[in-house]
């Protein structure tokens, strides 16, 4: 037992330093979809679905923890590909976007407007790119399973999301 | 400082109070272009935030806007005695062109440098001529910078090198308008192992230069630096931010290497004189309340920096600051930034006083309603301060490019 753990504590360190050899921005977690964020209001608005905005950074120790402990759930993976558009966003980075008024931004600029100066940070937009809310800082499965149903069925059109938490204890 | 910690049931006499400390007295704030307008969108970006230089009674500015539909890159310039912005020009050709930065030449001449079709450029504007553009890298690069000193000029920005980005150093000649590549170097010799970004740099009479840049080689993003007494020769690369193990969950064994440091970015660098430089930057240790500003000095050239000192004062701990630049002259230091403490946008200025910095200052253009942000400074030989900054009624309008003098008292 204790030879497969240290083996597969090999494995991870294997995995995380090839990672860096494509570092290009953060470090979004693995499998998922990822979009930039002007692609994301574009596929929101043509696909009429909900938009999840992940600020990360590099670096950044609870977006690893969220990405390991949480994002790595693959019912919860399944469920926000389904559900959602889903954006990166690498909140120091220099890479550019094109707001739909036609502005030429930064991801870090971006981050500046959603104030996503603690990472990890995420949003949740509308189809038409309205915050809905952010949650910032480390979340479970179980976090984003509830924010899920708050968004996919509607409940935040009539409900603030504490007290739609609260409606459910 | 810290007199405004006592200043809560005051509010605005503070606030008077603070500036009357002020070593400046702002003039009127000035449009530096007329091109705005509905969808026109200003930015003021430049690595190291060099995107406003003062010196022998002229001050200029650069940016990019869409005013035509495309990204390019313009200069403005006015003489100190000018009521107005009286020549504007477009340095960019006819490719997209993004954050351009800008150095002050002797003989009324600035030196320009920018990213245009992936490649970094550079020109010379003098009185009534503009010199040829010409290319400074050999690859893709991007996050030019440019800082001079009498005849001494160099220029640096990102380069891709391999799959990496990696920050490359150009020594410059000039001869009147004509800029000519003399040599370029790798501040840091050795291989890149993860992307170098965003350079700055403070060249010196001597030859001598510095050079700070953010780097993510240890996988997370510091600020590191760099000396050179002649741009061939460079020092081993220091950290310059001090970072901690705070923010790291330990409460379980599987996470206790998550994380491999704290945020920090955008540094700029300004020299006062021979010896003297100061750099500030943007410093996410203390992650809860997002970035602070935090700087550090130097007294030996740049072959070092000192312990790191925060910026802003404590009303402005819980607040998120944004976009540092720094300027110097002598014995004149000015640190400006953009946060939101009073509920808009607002420019604050800070400068070292005592063994730290002043009280947090504002003032009247660049602050109240609408955002006010983006800001680069400059001081002249004279000790006044040039500041310029976007503003713009609301944060999804479009934008209007601001500048003032801030007269030495």
């Amino acid at each position: 037992m204790r030879n497969w753990r240290r083996a597969m504590a090999l494995m991870a360190t294997l995995l995380a330093s090839l990672s860096w050899q494509h570092p290009a921005h953060a470090e979004a977690p693995a499998d998922y979809a990822f979009v930039s964020y002007d692609e994301g209001l574009r596929r929101a608005a043509k696909e009429s679905k909900p938009m999840f905005v992940y600020f990360g950074r590099y670096g950044c120790a609870w977006c690893d923890w969220t990405n390991r402990e949480t994002f790595s759930n693959a019912a919860l993976r399944k469920l926000y590909t389904d559900h959602y558009v889903l954006v990166y966003v690498d909140a120091e980075s220099g890479k550019r976007l094109t707001l739909p008024n036609g502005e030429r931004i930064t991801e870090a600029e971006l981050g500046t407007r959603f104030r996503a100066f603690a990472t990890p940070l995420f949003v949740y937009l509308d189809a038409q790119g309205k915050e809905i809310f952010k949650a910032p800082g480390f979340k479970t499965v179980d976090d984003f399973k509830e924010f899920d149903h708050y968004v996919a069925d509607g409940h935040y059109k009539t409900q603030k999301l504490m007290e739609y938490l609260g409606s459910k204890k | 400082m810290k007199a405004r910690r006592y200043c809560g049931t005051l509010l605005g006499l503070c606030l008077t109070s603070s500036a009357h400390a002020a070593p400046w007295n702002f003039e009127p704030t000035l449009d530096v272009t007329v091109a705005h307008g509905e969808r026109v969108f200003h930015h003021l970006e430049s690595a190291g935030r060099k995107s406003i230089a003062a010196l022998g009674g002229t001050v200029a500015v650069v940016w990019e806007d869409n005013r035509d539909g495309s990204p390019r890159c313009y200069f403005a310039n006015k003489t100190a005695a000018a009521e107005k912005f009286t020549r504007e020009l477009q340095l960019s050709g006819t490719d997209e062109c993004y954050e351009p930065a800008l150095a002050a030449l002797d003989g009324g001449r600035f030196v320009a440098v920018w990213e245009e079709a992936g490649r970094v450029r550079a020109r010379v504007v003098a009185g009534d001529s503009v010199g040829d553009p010409i290319v400074l890298g050999e690859h893709e690069a991007a996050q030019a910078s440019v800082g001079a000193d009498g005849d001494v000029v160099y220029a640096a920005w990102a380069e891709k090198d391999g799959g990496f980005a990696r920050i490359t150093l150009a020594r410059l000649a000039v001869d009147k308008t004509k800029l000519t590549v003399v040599r370029r170097a790798f501040p840091d010799s050795a291989a890149a192992k993860d992307d170098q970004a965003y350079p700055t740099l403070a060249p010196a009479r001597s030859g001598a230069v510095v050079v700070a840049w953010e780097d993510r080689r240890n996988g997370h993003t510091f600020i590191t630096q760099t000396f050179s007494s002649d741009g061939v020769q460079f020092a081993p690369v220091k950290q310059v931010n001090e970072t901690r193990n705070a923010a790291v969950p330990t409460t379980t064994s599987s996470s206790r290497n998550l994380g491999r440091g704290p945020g920090a970015m955008r540094a700029a660098l300004a020299r006062h004189d021979d010896q003297r430089l100061v750099m500030v930057w943007m410093d996410k240790r203390d992650f809860l309340s997002g970035y602070d500003v935090y700087a550090a000095f130097s007294s030996d050239g740049g072959r070092s920096f000192g312990k790191n000192q925060k910026v802003q004062d404590s009303f402005g701990d819980n607040i998120a600051q944004w976009h540092p630049a720094i300027a110097a002259h002598g014995d004149q230091v000015i640190a400006v930034w953009d946060d939101d403490r009073d509920n808009t946008a607002d420019l604050w200025l800070s400068w070292p006083e005592g063994a730290g910095w002043s009280d947090d200052m504002k003032f009247a253009g660049a602050s109240g309603p609408g955002v006010q942000s983006h800001p680069g400074i400059a001081v002249d030989e004279l000790g006044d301060v040039h500041v310029v900054w976007l503003d713009k009624a609301d944060l999804d309008g479009p934008t209007r490019l601001r500048y003032a003098r801030g007269r030495k008292l």
